[in-house]
């Protein structure tokens, strides 16, 4: 079951870029005013986990896709993931959550290259460990 | 069925096993919560003018002109006479909870599923007409539906919306998914402790898995009926048992002095020889329904005793009959079934027949083999796929009614760990209640008034063209 809610062209092309350009570090995803399209909310080059996570307001919903780099263990060099989080924090109201529930099928399904993905509520569940335990996972 | 250029003004319909649940989509809370029981009379063929002498017993007690005099029950908007089996039906909120000469009681859902089309038909009408007071050929209805839906229901139910009452279009939203879009989650373990039943719906990208999907038939429905057992003979600390009179059959009630005594409220002797058992049985059933409601709790650790029980706080419950009493062991005792249905689940006696309807199945469990709520989550995860079991287990979304009760979610929580020790579990529920408890009404609200959802209503025309297999195609 989904929304009907499609992305824009521009979620795709900014993911592209993400993925084969090799310099932006993350894209922010949200969702029209009119709630009809899923439209890019912010690019970013900056490679700042932290910074990354200040983008996620506290009550509303988002996703986004974030470059994620890491170090393997023994040294043997470091490597990249994209990761796609679903950010819905307990404290957004019902409608956004439903909406963005309901919609991230569409979004998520046209992003191909993707290797970990995150259903986070709360900022504990999205922190660099949690990202590196599913990224060593795999 | 347009307004305001894409604006829809669909409405929402929840069959539930104990309420349905109806409103205007885009609202944040339905309508209408009205009973799922209803109350029938059936007429016999030749005019009924006698009346006969088996009011009390399960025959049907005529309607004779004298009784109507004396007892001016309500009529007009909430009854109807229907044509096919000759009942007339009292549904909605004046329906089963006013007292009727004659009047049986009866649930046109089973299992969950909704069973008996004719009177569910007529309280769709009722809403529709006399609640929301609507035209239903200008609005599109979404109807919840649970996982394990039947062919036959679905089918029942798109005749009686585009057919009975010439909808413009349609859409079954599957109720696991709508709460766990509700609850802001794609992928989550929807657990819906509910009145017939309890189950685990599994969703992995906004889809039912129905290979995970368990249910079984312990919900509060067992709880009241193991509790009118226990109230209705002698215990430990009451020699009596309890009248469990409803207040429509009560004139005036006499306080009783100390708790713990017999009362002796005056009767309305008119009324009981009119009175059918199956409404004897409903009526005090919601008895019980009030005292659980107000005074069960679950002990939040692993494990009740009698002990330990006595311990726990006591509070003071006051009878419609006026029967007072402090409980203790009792408000934690029954609830224990839950979580362990082996020992706290008493078979010696009849459950509800209607829920022994639940079969003993891969995805349901029947009467004889429950298990407890945590292990039906368990059983459910892992029946899915390996890759998707951590993302469930960290999505535990607890709703329904039944999942209110106080200290249920911190005990499931104790029982989840103590099954899968190494496991990362969390539970996720709503906190406001009308949330948890009309979980799918809200979700099925908030996606019908999408503007982007039109696509996916099923309309009028396209069930004339194409049949059921456009709805099969569309509602997944």
């Amino acid at each position: 079951m989904s929304s009907g809610v499609q992305p824009s062209q521009e979620c795709l092309e900014k993911f592209q870029e993400l993925k084969t350009g090799k310099k932006l570090s993350y894209v922010i995803y949200g969702l029209s005013d009119d709630k009809r399209s899923i439209i890019v909310l912010k690019t970013s080059e900056d490679k700042d986990f932290d910074k990354f996570i200040a983008e996620l307001p506290e009550k509303e919903c988002r996703w986004a896709v974030y470059d994620f780099e890491f170090e393997l263990p023994g040294g043997e060099g470091t490597r990249n993931k994209l990761t796609f989080v679903m950010w819905s924090p307990d404290d957004a109201n019902v409608r956004n959550k439903m909406v963005f529930a309901s919609s991230k099928d569409a979004l998520r399904r046209r992003l191909e290259g993707i290797h970990i993905e995150i259903q986070a509520t709360e900022y504990s569940e999205i922190t660099k460990e949690a990202i590196l335990d599913k990224a060593l996972r795999r | 069925m347009v307004y305001n250029g894409d604006e829809v003004s669909a409405l929402v319909v929840d069959f539930g096993s104990a309420t349905t649940r109806a409103g205007y989509a885009g609202e944040d809370c339905p309508r209408v919560v009205t009973p799922s029981f209803y109350g029938y009379t059936t007429e016999e063929a030749p005019a009924s003018t006698s009346s006969a002498a088996n009011g009390n017993g399960n025959g049907e007690g005529h309607t004779n002109g004298e009784d109507v005099s004396m007892e001016p029950a309500p009529e007009g908007a909430e009854s109807s006479v229907k044509k096919g089996t000759g009942r007339r039906f009292y549904v909605g909120d004046d329906g089963v909870g006013v007292w009727r000469p004659g009047m049986e009681v009866d649930n046109f859902m089973l299992d969950g599923v909704v069973n008996d089309a004719e009177p569910a038909a007529a309280l769709l009408h009722h809403i529709l007409r006399d609640r929301l007071c609507v035209d239903p050929t200008e609005h599109p209805l979404m109807l919840t539906e649970p996982a394990w839906n039947t062919p036959k229901a679905r089918q029942a139910l798109t005749e009686m919306v585009f057919e009975g009452e010439k909808m413009p279009a349609l859409y079954f939203g599957s109720s696991g998914v709508l709460s766990a879009f509700a609850a802001g989650k794609p992928t989550a373990l929807v657990l819906d402790v509910g009145y017939a039943n309890s189950s685990a719906v599994p969703v992995v990208d906004g889809y039912a898995l129905r290979a995970g999907t368990m249910r079984q038939p312990l919900g509060s429905q067992l709880l009241v009926s193991q509790l009118h057992h226990h109230f209705t003979n002698p215990s430990r600390d009451r020699t009596f048992p309890l009248s469990l009179l409803p207040r429509q059959l009560i004139a005036k009630r006499v306080p009783t002095a100390e708790n713990g005594v017999q009362p002796k409220p005056l009767l309305r002797d008119d009324r009981a020889p009119h009175t059918t058992a199956s409404w004897k049985l409903w009526a005090q059933n919601t008895v019980v329904e009030g005292w659980k409601e107000a005074s069960t709790e679950v002990v939040n650790y692993k494990g009740f005793d009698f002990q330990t029980a006595n311990d726990l706080p006591k509070v003071l419950y006051e009878f419609p009959d006026g029967y007072t009493q402090q409980f203790s062991d009792e408000r934690y005792r029954f609830s224990e079934a839950l979580f362990d249905p082996k020992n706290y689940f008493d078979q010696s006696f009849e459950p509800p027949a209607t829920l022994r309807a639940t079969p003993n199945s891969d995805h349901s469990h029947s009467l004889k083999d429950l298990v407890s709520l945590s292990q039906l989550v368990h059983d459910s995860i892992m029946s899915c796929d390996v890759d998707v079991r951590a993302a469930l287990l960290q999505n535990i979304v607890v709703v329904g009614n039944t999942s209110l009760t106080r200290g249920l979610t911190e005990r499931l929580d104790v029982e989840l760990a103590a099954l899968m020790p190494s496991q990362k579990i969390k539970i996720h529920s709503p906190t406001i209640p009308f949330e948890r408890k009309y979980a799918s009404w809200v979700g099925g609200s908030v996606l019908a008034s999408l503007g982007t959802f039109h696509q996916l209503w099923v309309t009028k025309d396209e069930y004339e063209e194409h049949g059921m297999s456009i709805v099969h195609q569309r509602c997944k």
